[in-house]
């Protein structure tokens, strides 16, 4: 439950606080050329605006990449450990049919590498999806 | 030293402060002005004075009762004049020649009268030295230039604070709160949206239960009047069964078979009975059905609350964008009555400080870079200069007199002790003073001919003011020291020592 909590933290957090701050950047850049189709605004106050806009615009882009990337090597890293608690399981299976381990035993592996399973199984979909709304953008 | 090959210097006055008409010559060596008191020994060397300087205020030089004065100095065979008149409103004006070896820091370090700043300064314990400096070495000009550049610096930087450009500097926040704005019309508009749909989902489901509980009212209805149709055909068998019964004879067989019949059609009847009462329970629980499904249509269709009350949201929502809009049209521009700028956009004009603000500090850096150097590089020589003459004079009790990094002037006695210059005694002030004027004139004016002390040897231990004059000789061609004496007449003479 612990190193659930960590993982999160590590891309969740700044991921989703990134992501908000890069959509209503877009949303501000859309607003000022809204006013400038709508003759509200000049072009210099436009231009003077507009640079500020797409200079945080850009920073929060590059940010987002660099932890797009760290996300996805997370990704690799659950996907190693799924299949390591896999072949962990299928030794337990082969044990239990082979009676070298007792029921308690088994049972109290079980779920925890059923638990472990789960929980990285889940935060890979998590970055799965968070990565398909920037692609989605 | 070489040999001076100059020739002797005339002064002549002519109602100069309380001299009527004096002649005195100077020769190259040592000239000593003697008179008693009050006698003209200070005018005789602020008069000379202003013939290279333009220190002494010409209202200074003019005899107080006189409309007009004059100082005329024969010099390598040329004549140089000036020409003092008082005007009618009371003000002195001065016309005519400077000698041509005039500098305007001849006054600070070659006259060594009760008011020279080096004299002033060191008397009155003040031991900053650094405008002083600046004066000789001409890094008053970098640091005026300085000086002038910062406080433009200060006065576009007290524009960019005034509300107009206040105003311009919270644009993006107003931009911010505009897509705020935009963000809640957006999702007003959403809910708005999804609340239409809902009812119109809700709607087509309320008729399509409408349609459905008619259907199964006609079905009903169909069914009932079957149950009537059926009941009046038992009713009216029984009535024949009932006929044939009071006809038929004594067979009981016959009777009997008739009576079953009847029964059974009675039977029949009243199951029919029930059957129809049954029905028309469920008929009326039909109709009170699709009453209430067209009351709940009825009232679905006028619409929902929530969608008026997003509505009258919206609205809200969207006069304030226009206000929002309007606040950063405002904010734009300077106002129409804008004293400086009338309507002009804030963002050029901004720039275009901005862009002077910027080009000032870089003026601002190249000419500390400058002063830095002038003053660092005079500082030094100025100091090699005094720690030169102290050594040279070998005055007793003090190690080193010198300007350290801040201008501040540090007396050093034997054994490296500092000591503050309030507690010199007045003539180790004295000394001091005439080492540093002297040290200054070599440093800044090596060619100016003449050093100039004015009756500075009332508290001197003579034996030491002759020592330093005998050095400031070998170092200046006329020197002119003017000595009090009550022996002489009150003409001021000169007696010239070689």
């Amino acid at each position: 439950m612990r190193r659930e909590v960590v993982n999160e933290n590590s891309w969740k957090q700044p991921f989703e606080s990134i992501y908000r701050e890069l959509e209503v950047a877009n949303r501000k850049k859309n607003s000022l050329d809204d006013l400038l189709a709508r003759n509200r605004v000049s072009k210099p106050t436009y231009e003077y605006l507009s640079r500020n806009l797409d200079e945080e615009i850009s920073k929060l882009e590059a940010h987002l990449k660099s932890l797009t990337k760290s996300m996805s090597k997370r990704i690799n890293e659950l996907q190693k450990q799924i299949k390591l608690f896999e072949v962990f399981f299928a030794n337990l299976e082969l044990l239990h049919i082979g009676f070298e381990v007792d029921e308690e035993t088994y049972a109290r592996q079980r779920e925890i590498m059923i638990r472990g399973m789960v929980a990285s199984k889940k935060e890979m979909e998590e970055i799965e999806d968070a990565l398909k709304k920037i692609s989605g953008k | 030293m070489p040999a001076d090959t100059r020739g002797n210097i005339i002064l002549e006055l002519e109602n100069i402060g309380c001299l009527r008409r004096l002649r005195l010559e100077f020769k190259p060596g040592i000239n000593i002005i003697k008179a008693p008191n009050a006698s003209g020994k200070t005018t005789i060397v602020r008069s000379f004075s202003s013939m290279f300087s333009d220190k002494i205020p010409p209202s200074h030089i003019l005899a107080l009762d006189e409309l007009k004065g004059r100082i005329r100095v024969y010099y390598g065979e040329k004549i140089y004049e000036k020409v003092f008149r008082r005007t009618p409103s009371g003000h002195v004006i001065v016309q005519g020649d400077m000698l041509p070896f005039a500098d305007p820091r001849a006054f600070d370090a070659c006259v060594a009268l009760a008011e020279t700043d080096i004299v002033h300064r060191i008397t009155g314990g003040n031991v900053i030295f650094r405008r002083y400096l600046e004066n000789l070495s001409y890094g008053n000009y970098y640091s005026a230039l300085i000086e002038a550049s910062q406080e433009l610096v200060n006065e576009y930087g007290r524009k960019l604070a005034s509300p107009s450009f206040r105003n311009f500097e919270i644009l993006p926040l107003l931009l911010t709160e505009l897509t705020d704005l935009h963000m809640r019309r957006d999702e007003i508009r959403q809910k708005i949206e999804n609340s239409k749909k809902n009812q119109e989902d809700k709607l087509r489901k309320i008729k399509l239960k409408i349609a459905e509980k008619n259907s199964a009212l006609s079905q009903e209805k169909v069914l009932l009047s079957q149950l009537y149709r059926d009941l009046s055909f038992e009713k009216e068998r029984e009535k024949s069964l009932q006929e044939l019964l009071s006809m038929a004879g004594e067979s009981s067989k016959i009777v009997s078979s008739i009576k079953i019949s009847i029964a059974s059609s009675q039977d029949r009847q009243t199951r029919l009975k029930n059957e129809i009462k049954t029905r028309r329970c469920l008929l009326k629980e039909l109709r009170r059905k699709v009453e209430d499904l067209r009351e709940k249509l009825r009232r679905e269709e006028k619409g929902p609350l929530e969608i008026k009350d997003l509505e009258e949201k919206l609205e809200k929502v969207n006069k304030m964008i226009i206000l929002k809009e309007e606040e950063i049209q405002r904010a734009e521009r300077f106002p129409s009555d804008d004293a400086e700028y009338p309507g002009k956009l804030i963002v050029d004009v901004r720039s275009e400080i901005l862009r002077k603000i910027e080009w000032l500090e870089m003026v601002m850096g190249y000419f500390q870079e400058k002063y830095m150097r002038c003053m660092t590089s005079a500082r030094r020589r100025f100091n090699d200069n005094v720690t030169r003459a102290f050594h040279e004079l070998n005055l007793g009790g003090f190690e080193n007199v010198f300007l350290d990094q801040d201008f501040s002037l540090q007396v050093m006695r034997e054994g490296n002790i500092r000591q503050p210059i309030e507690t010199l005694s007045a003539s180790e002030k004295l000394t001091i003073s005439l080492l540093l004027m002297l040290a200054a004139k070599e440093t800044f004016l090596p060619e100016f001919p003449l050093f100039i002390v004015d009756e500075l040897t009332l508290s001197y231990d003579p034996e030491r003011f002759w020592r330093l004059m005998e050095y400031v000789k070998r170092r200046v061609p006329y020197l002119i020291v003017t000595s009090l004496s009550s022996s002489l007449s009150d003409t001021p003479k000169v007696i010239h020592k070689p």
